[in-house]
C-alpha cells in the first residue's frame, strides 16, 4: 500500500515537472512566432508556417486512420472463414477446375521496362528482356571487362528526354535475375523515366530498354498561390437535359444562380471566363455572344446592392460590373443607401435579350 | 426556413466484386453478396423508403458499382439469395425456441427472425428480386443520387494503357444507363483513384465531378482556396470533391469512432462456430466448414477477448445510434458555422464511406443514418443534406487546379495495390491491355462474323474482371489469397484463350460458350471501348 503512494507521489512530481519544461517550451515557441512575425512584416510577406505545421499532423494521422478504415474494408471480404478462431486460414472449398485455367505465361520476352509511381518517394519497375538479347547486350559489355546489371533514374521533370538532358539521374545496382524493382527516388512532384542497362568497367552505359514517363505526386501543399476561377457552363443545358434534369433543379434555375455568382463573386474571384456559344465551326464559322456591363456611382461611403447582394464600390465611389447575358430577362434591381442609413435611392433596370 | 451555414453531402460507396459461379452450387464467396443485401442493402432502402413515406426530406449520394448491379440484377443469384435468406428463416425460428428460456438472447434471436422475414419479403415480394428498381425508385423521388463508378473497380493510376481507364469508365457509363435510365452525373472513382489528366476521359462521358481523399485537393496544384470545403474544378472543367476527415474518422475509426462503442453488435462472435456442430452443420457450408450466419448475440462489451463477451441489447444499441447521430450532427453543426464564418461562403462537407460499413460492419449503422436524416430535419437550421451535384448547381464558379494523385487507400497513395504480395499482376495486366488494343485495330476495321463479335466481347469482359481492384486488395490484406489469385490468373488466362482464337480464327464455340454463362457480365459490351 504505502509502496503505491509511493510511486504516485513520485509520478506527480515528476508530472509537475513535464509541466513546468513544456511551459518553458511554449513560452519559447511564442517568441520563435513572434520572432517570425516579425520577420515577415518586415519582408511584407504573410505568415504560412502554421498552416503546413497542421497539414502535416493532418497526414500523420491520417496514414493511421488509412490503416484502420483498410482493416475495415477488409472485412467486406471476410464473412466465410475467420482465420482467429482455430489459427486455419480460409480454406479452398471449390473443386479444382476441369480446365487448367490458372495457368499464365511466366514471361513475355518483350524486351520492355514499365514504370509506375507508388507513392511519392517510391517508383515500382518491371522488365521482361528475352534471355538472347539480354546476352547479345552482355556481350558488348564485356569487350571492357566487368559489368553490372543496373537500373538508371533519370529527373525529367518538364523535359522532353533526350537521353541526356536529364537535370540528374542515379544509378541503382540489382541483381542479374532480378526482373522487377522498387525505386526510391529522391523527391516527389518530379518526372522520372528509367533506362534498364549495363555498366562497364570504365563507365560506359550500354541501354538495354527504356522505360515510360512516370510523376510521382505531391506530398505537401502547393507553393503557388495564384487563383484561378472557372464558370463551367459550357454544354451545361445540354449535359443536364442528358442527365435527366428537374429532380435536382432547372437550367433556368442555374443561370439564375450564375448571374447572382457573378455578381456577388467580385470580391473572391480574380478572373472568369465567359461562356461562349458556338455554332457548327466548320470553315465558314459565326460566334455570337453578349455580356453585360452594369456601371454607376454613389456616395464613396455609400452601401451599394445590386439584385440585393452587397457590391464593393470603388475608392471614388464608382462600381462597373460585367457579366454573361444570356436569353430571356434580366432584372437589376440598384440599391444605395447612405452610411448612416438615413437615405436610399434605388434605380431598377431591365435587360431584355432575345436571340435568334 | 433560413439558408444553411453550410451544407452535409453523405456518400455511400456500394461496391462488392463480380463474384458469381454457375458451375458450383455452393461457392463461398458468394456469401460476400447475401451478408450485404440482408444487413447492408435491404436496411438503408427500408431506411430510405421510411424517411419518404414520413414526408422527411433528405438527400444521399450512393455509388452502385457495375459488378454490384450486375450481380442484384442477376437471376441465378436472386435466387440463391432466395435460397439463403429461406435457410436463415428456418435457422432463426429454431433460434428463438432455443433461447426461450435465456431472455437476454432471446430477445435477439427475435429480432433478427423479424428482420429475416422482413428482408425476405423485401427482396423477394415488394422489389420482386431486384434491388436496383428499389434504389432507382428513390433516386426518381429526389432523395438520392446514384454514382458510377469503374466498370470492374479497375483501380486507375496503376492502369498504365490509358485505354483501360477509358474501358473503365465508358463501359460502366453505359452500364449505368442501361439500367437506370438516364446519364450519370458522377462517378466514384475506384478507392478514390485519380491520377491528373483521367479526368479528360470522365469529361469525355459527361460526368461532371469525382470523389478524391483530402490530400488530393489539399496537395492540388495551386493551392486550394477553400480547402476541401468546396469543390474545385480541373482544367477539364470536372469537378472534384474533397473527403472531410473530421466526419470520416467518427464512422470509420474502430477505435475513436462511433462503432468500436461497447454497446454495439460484436461482429466477431457468430454462432455458425459457438454452437453444436450437428445442430449449426445445416445452416454452415455444405461441404461442413463452419462460416458465418449472420446471428451475432454479444455486444462489443470492451477491451475483452471474444469469450468474455456480454449478451447483446438491442434496445441498449438503438439508443446509443440515436446519441452518436446526435453527437455527429452536432459536430458538423459546429464544424458549418466555423467555416461559414471564415468562407464567407456556404461549406460542404463530404462525408464518404463504403456503404457495406453500415449494417454489414456497423450493425447499427443504418439505424444511425435514420436518425441522423431525421435530426438534421427536425432539429436544427445550420446544416442541411446536399448531394454533390447540387452543390455545383448552387455555386458553378469555383477555383481551377489539377488535383493530387492520389487514393482512400493505406498510406493515401497506391501502395496498397502495389507490394510485394501483389505486384506481379502488374505485368500480366498491362499486356492484356496490349494486346486487347491490338485485337481492336484490327477488328475495328471489318466486318465481323457473328463467333468473331461473340469472342470480343468477351475478351473486353475477360480484363475488365481481372482488373477488379479487389483481387489485389485481398492479396495485400491476406483474406481470402487463393481466391483472389485464382480469379487473377483465370480471367488472364481466358482472354489469352480469346485472343488466340481471334487470331488464328479458330474458334472454340464450346470454350468460348463457357466462358459467357460463367462471366455473363455486361451483355452488350462495347469491345471498342479499349480502341483509345
Amino acid at each position: 500500500m504505502l509502496d503505491k503512494k509511493k510511486r504516485v507521489v513520485r509520478k506527480k512530481g515528476k508530472i509537475e515537472k513535464q509541466k513546468d519544461t513544456t511551459a518553458g517550451k511554449v513560452i519559447k515557441k511564442q517568441e520563435e512566432i513572434q520572432e517570425k512575425k516579425l520577420e515577415t512584416k518586415r519582408r511584407g510577406r504573410p505568415a504560412k508556417i502554421k498552416v503546413k505545421e497542421t497539414i502535416k499532423d493532418m497526414m500523420e494521422h491520417k496514414v493511421v486512420a488509412s490503416e484502420e478504415q483498410t482493416k475495415i474494408e477488409s472485412v467486406k471480404y471476410y464473412p466465410v472463414q475467420m482465420e482467429e478462431k482455430n489459427g486455419k486460414k480460409h480454406i479452398e472449398t471449390m473443386p479444382k477446375p476441369e480446365r487448367k485455367e490458372t495457368e499464365i505465361p511466366e514471361r513475355y520476352n518483350d524486351n520492355k521496362i514499365v514504370l509506375l509511381a507508388r507513392d511519392p518517394y517510391w517508383c515500382y519497375a518491371y522488365w521482361d528482356i528475352a534471355p538472347g538479347y539480354m546476352e547479345e547486350k552482355a556481350r558488348e559489355a564485356r569487350k571492357t571487362g566487368n559489368y553490372n546489371l543496373i537500373i538508371r533514374v533519370y529527373d525529367v521533370t518538364d523535359i522532353v528526354f533526350n537521353g541526356t538532358n536529364a537535370h540528374k539521374f542515379i544509378d541503382i545496382p540489382v541483381n542479374g535475375d532480378a526482373n522487377n524493382w522498387y525505386i526510391n527516388v529522391w523527391a516527389s512532384d518530379r518526372s522520372y523515366l528509367v533506362d534498364l542497362g549495363f555498366k562497364t568497367q570504365d563507365g560506359k552505359f550500354i541501354l538495354i530498354a527504356r522505360s515510360n514517363v512516370v510523376t510521382t505526386p505531391r506530398d505537401k501543399v502547393s507553393d503557388k498561390t495564384d487563383e484561378e476561377w472557372m464558370l463551367v457552363e459550357e454544354d451545361f443545358d445540354e449535359l443536364l437535359k442528358l442527365s435527366g434534369a428537374g429532380k435536382f433543379g432547372s437550367s433556368e434555375k442555374f443561370k439564375m444562380r450564375i448571374e447572382q455568382e457573378l455578381l456577388s463573386g467580385s470580391g473572391a474571384v480574380s478572373s472568369f471566363s465567359s461562356p461562349v456559344y458556338k455554332q457548327e465551326a466548320k470553315g465558314f464559322f459565326l460566334i455570337a455572344d453578349t455580356e453585360l456591363i452594369l456601371y454607376g456611382a454613389t456616395e464613396k461611403d455609400a452601401k451599394l446592392t445590386v439584385k440585393g447582394e452587397e457590391v464593393k464600390l470603388k475608392e471614388d465611389g464608382s462600381f462597373s460590373l460585367r457579366f454573361h447575358l444570356p436569353d430571356g430577362q434580366m432584372n437589376l434591381p440598384i440599391e444605395a443607401t447612405s452610411s448612416d442609413g438615413s437615405q436610399k435611392r434605388s434605380i431598377n433596370i431591365t435587360v431584355n435579350r432575345k436571340t435568334e | 426556413m433560413r439558408e444553411p451555414d453550410g451544407y452535409l453531402a453523405l456518400i455511400l460507396h456500394a461496391h462488392l466484386p463480380f463474384v458469381r459461379h454457375p458451375e458450383y452450387n455452393d461457392p463461398m464467396e458468394e456469401y460476400w453478396l447475401y451478408e450485404a443485401i440482408t444487413e447492408t442493402y435491404i436496411p438503408l432502402l427500408n431506411v430510405f423508403n421510411k424517411l419518404i413515406e414520413d414526408g422527411v426530406d433528405f438527400r444521399i449520394t450512393m455509388s452502385l458499382t457495375p459488378p454490384l448491379i450486375s450481380m442484384l440484377r442477376d437471376p441465378l443469384l436472386q435466387d440463391r439469395y432466395v435460397r439463403h435468406i429461406n435457410k436463415m428463416i428456418e435457422l432463426v425460428e429454431k433460434e428463438v425456441i432455443r433461447t426461450r428460456f435465456e431472455p437476454h438472447f432471446n430477445r435477439t434471436a427475435i429480432m433478427y427472425r423479424e428482420k429475416f422475414y422482413n428482408a425476405r419479403y423485401v427482396f423477394s415480394e415488394k422489389y420482386n428480386k431486384d434491388l436496383v428498381n428499389g434504389f432507382k425508385q428513390i433516386q426518381e423521388a429526389g432523395k438520392l443520387e446514384i454514382i458510377t463508378c469503374g466498370a470492374t473497380h479497375g483501380f486507375l493510376p496503376l492502369a498504365y494503357h490509358k485505354n483501360s481507364v477509358n474501358a473503365q469508365i465508358k463501359v460502366a457509363v453505359d452500364h449505368y444507363i442501361e439500367n437506370l435510365g438516364r446519364r450519370p452525373r458522377g462517378i466514384w472513382l475506384p478507392e478514390c483513384g485519380y491520377n491528373p489528366g483521367d479526368d479528360e476521359i470522365l469529361k469525355t462521358y459527361n460526368l461532371r465531378y469525382f470523389i478524391t481523399d483530402t490530400h488530393g485537393i489539399i496537395y492540388g496544384t495551386p493551392r486550394p482556396k477553400y480547402g476541401i470545403f468546396a469543390p474545385v474544378f480541373c482544367k477539364s472543367g470536372v469537378a472534384a470533391f474533397g473527403r472531410d476527415m473530421e466526419s470520416s474518422k467518427q464512422v470509420w475509426s474502430a477505435k475513436e469512432g462511433y462503432p468500436g462503442d461497447y454497446n454495439y453488435r460484436e461482429f466477431y462472435r457468430d454462432i455458425g462456430y459457438d454452437l453444436d456442430y450437428d445442430y449449426i452443420r445445416p445452416y454452415i457450408h455444405e461441404s461442413g466448414i463452419r462460416m458465418n450466419t449472420g446471428i451475432k448475440y454479444f455486444k462489443i462489451t470492451g477491451k475483452v477477448g471474444l469469450g468474455d463477451k456480454q449478451p447483446y441489447d438491442p434496445r441498449a444499441a438503438l439508443d446509443k445510434a440515436a446519441e452518436h447521430a446526435g453527437n455527429f450532427m452536432f459536430n458538423r453543426e459546429k464544424q458549418v458555422e466555423h467555416l461559414h464564418r471564415i468562407m464567407k461562403r456556404q461549406p460542404i462537407i463530404v462525408a464518404p464511406y463504403d456503404a457495406e460499413l453500415y449494417g454489414h460492419w456497423w450493425y447499427e449503422g443504418p439505424a444511425f443514418l435514420d436518425f441522423l436524416i431525421r435530426k438534421i430535419y427536425y432539429d436544427q437550421q445550420t446544416v442541411k443534406l446536399i448531394t454533390p451535384f447540387e452543390y455545383l448547381e448552387k455555386y458553378p464558379k469555383n477555383q481551377v487546379l489539377t488535383p493530387c494523385y492520389s487514393s482512400w487507400g493505406y498510406k493515401g497513395y497506391a501502395e496498397h495495390w502495389l507490394s510485394g504480395e501483389n505486384d506481379w499482376i502488374y505485368k500480366h495486366l498491362h499486356k492484356t491491355y496490349e494486346m486487347m488494343k491490338e485485337l481492336t485495330e484490327i477488328f475495328i476495321k471489318k466486318p465481323l462474323s457473328q463467333i468473331e463479335e461473340r469472342a470480343l466481347k468477351q475478351a473486353a469482359r475477360e480484363i475488365l474482371l481481372a482488373q477488379s481492384s479487389d483481387w489485389a486488395f485481398i492479396m495485400k490484406t491476406q483474406t481470402m489469397v487463393d481466391y483472389a489469385v485464382k480469379r487473377t490468373k483465370v480471367h488472364i488466362h481466358r482472354f489469352y484463350r480469346l485472343y488466340d482464337m481471334l487470331k488464328s480464327g479458330n474458334f472454340d464455340d464450346g470454350y468460348l460458350s463457357e466462358m459467357e454463362w460463367k462471366d455473363n457480365i455486361f451483355p452488350n459490351i462495347d469491345w471498342t471501348a479499349f480502341n483509345f
